[in-house]
């Protein structure tokens, strides 16, 4: 009840404040929900070509958060999981992109060129990274934090969005404790399966995105 | 460290009365030796200069950030994580901290968090072993990490020991000193889901005492329950007030018990308002 009580308020923001709204922090947009279609993005890669949601129907779409300084991606980066993750998911047929919302100046920002120097030296394996200086992706997403995981299935319908794993530290050690759910989820999808922990608690370094005031 | 240790009586003095009538300056401290990073300076400290055998004894990790740096609550909110501690004393391990402060929100760019700034207690009870002899010195030990973020984020981590003389006819620690924090006021409260969340209902009779409620804001033991992001509302419209919360994207099952800590501001007759804190175990 209080939950519609406050979208009606933040509709009628939305549409008094137009198109400076547009970028109110998460909660001014509809949250992207499980069993919903996915929000629709499109930007431009470290690559320099430009990416759509769209582009990927009839694909299953993995969305990576990342900001390669903050100790939880490095936990999954050092210990070889996010690219165990990355190479699982292209061998499964699986479009992986890693978006990088932190503003310029902030932790995490790269340039293209460092974005593409990092994916080398990382033996990383995302299908692009895609660039979100400005955050539009990220808000549109309610990502929160780095890494904050989502995934899209064929028909562009969100079918998972949460954690990497369930353990919330940045200890290497804590990764082959913790329930997988990406991985998890990933196969299921590959089964033919629904996921079955659509939503998980997401953990990590608040994204360093650009105020919106 | 004046201003610190200032920034630290204010906090205690806008919960307890007892705090302000007896400056810091005056209870007693033993410390471990620091560990000391770019952005924090740690210790282990006891507010007591001693202990008696068989007593309890509550053991802070005293993190003094740098400014700008914060560290987090027992639920962190959106991003970060709390502090752990792992004690040693005598035979006998203790986890913690177990005695919170209460946590500011942390808003960054619209990502709400739980923490602190400044000078940071996060206490532990244990209890000194009934065997030590008074006149020896009981080593306390702990190891304990912790995470500091600014604009960026940092894992640290200290190994400490403080040793304590053990003594006859030692005071009891008094509570209300950031080393031992008095319990906060009890509030009763109930609890309900509601179709986009939680709504914590307070009563007028409890919430009313100090002026009319102007704001209001609660911080949930768990993290699996509300939108720390989102704003709550507060409905003054019945009789007391109703808070109301939207759900965690990962909708927990409704708990037997919503535990956490109320922030409510009042306007006081003069214009002037203050915040005070309660502690709350709702009821459904």
């Amino acid at each position: 009840m209080t939950g519609s009580v406050l979208l009606t308020r933040r509709t009628s923001l939305f549409v008094l404040g137009g198109a400076g709204a547009l970028a109110l922090p998460g909660t001014a947009m509809a949250k992207p929900q499980v069993g919903s279609p996915a929000p629709t993005f499109s930007g431009v890669g470290s690559d320099g070509k430009s990416y759509k949601l769209a582009d990927y129907r009839g694909r299953t779409v993995v969305l990576e958060w990342t900001n390669h300084e903050c100790p939880y991606v490095g936990k999954h980066y050092r210990s070889g999981n996010m690219q165990a993750l990355q190479h699982d998911a292209a061998a499964k047929g699986f479009v992986w992109l890693s978006v990088i919302s932190s503003m310029p100046d902030s932790q995490g920002h790269v340039g293209a060129a460092e974005a593409n120097d990092l994916t080398k030296a990382r033996n990383a394996a995302p299908a692009a990274v895609i660039l979100d200086p400005d955050g539009v992706i990220g808000r549109a997403y309610d990502a929160r934090v780095t890494p904050h995981m989502f995934i899209i299935d064929p028909r562009g319908t969100l079918v998972y969005m949460g954690g990497i794993d369930s353990i919330r530290s940045t200890s290497l050690g804590d990764v082959t404790k913790a329930t997988p759910y990406v991985r998890d989820a990933m196969q299921q999808l590959a089964d033919g399966k629904p996921v079955a922990q659509p939503v998980t608690q997401a953990y990590g370094c608040t994204i360093k995105y650009k105020p919106t005031a | 460290m004046n201003v610190l240790l200032s920034k630290v009586a204010f906090r205690a003095a806008t919960s307890l009365l007892a705090t302000a009538l007896c400056p810091l300056a005056a209870i007693a401290e033993t410390s471990s030796a620091p560990v000391v990073t770019e952005r924090t300076r740690a210790t282990l400290v006891v507010g007591a200069d001693a202990a008696a055998p068989g007593a309890p004894i509550a053991v802070a990790l005293r993190l003094q950030l740098k400014p700008g740096w914060h560290t987090y609550w027992r639920n962190p909110g959106d991003s970060g994580e709390p502090a752990v501690v792992t004690l040693r004393v005598g035979e006998r391990e203790y986890k913690g901290p177990d005695m919170w402060p209460v946590p500011e929100r942390i808003d960054l760019a619209g990502i709400v968090s739980y923490g602190y700034h400044g000078d940071v207690f996060l206490p532990t009870r244990v209890v000194a072993p009934a065997g030590v002899v008074p006149g020896a010195t009981l080593p306390i030990e702990a190891k304990a990490t912790w995470l500091v973020c600014e604009k960026v984020c940092v894992p640290e981590h200290g190994r400490f020991t403080v040793s304590l003389p053990m003594a006859v006819d030692v005071p009891a620690t008094t509570s209300g000193s950031p080393f031992n924090p008095e319990p906060l006021q009890p509030l009763p409260a109930q609890f309900s889901k509601t179709a986009g969340g939680w709504n914590l209902r307070v009563p007028a009779a409890s919430a009313d005492a100090g002026g009319a409620i102007v704001a209001a804001y609660f911080f949930p033991e768990r993290g699996d329950l509300i939108d720390h992001s989102a704003p709550q509302s507060l409905d003054r419209s019945g009789s007391g007030i109703v808070l109301g919360m939207d759900a965690a994207p990962a909708m927990a099952e409704a708990p037997s018990e919503l535990r956490g800590i109320l922030a409510i501001t009042q306007q006081r007759a003069d214009g002037t308002r203050q915040t005070r804190y309660f502690r709350i175990a709702a009821q459904p």
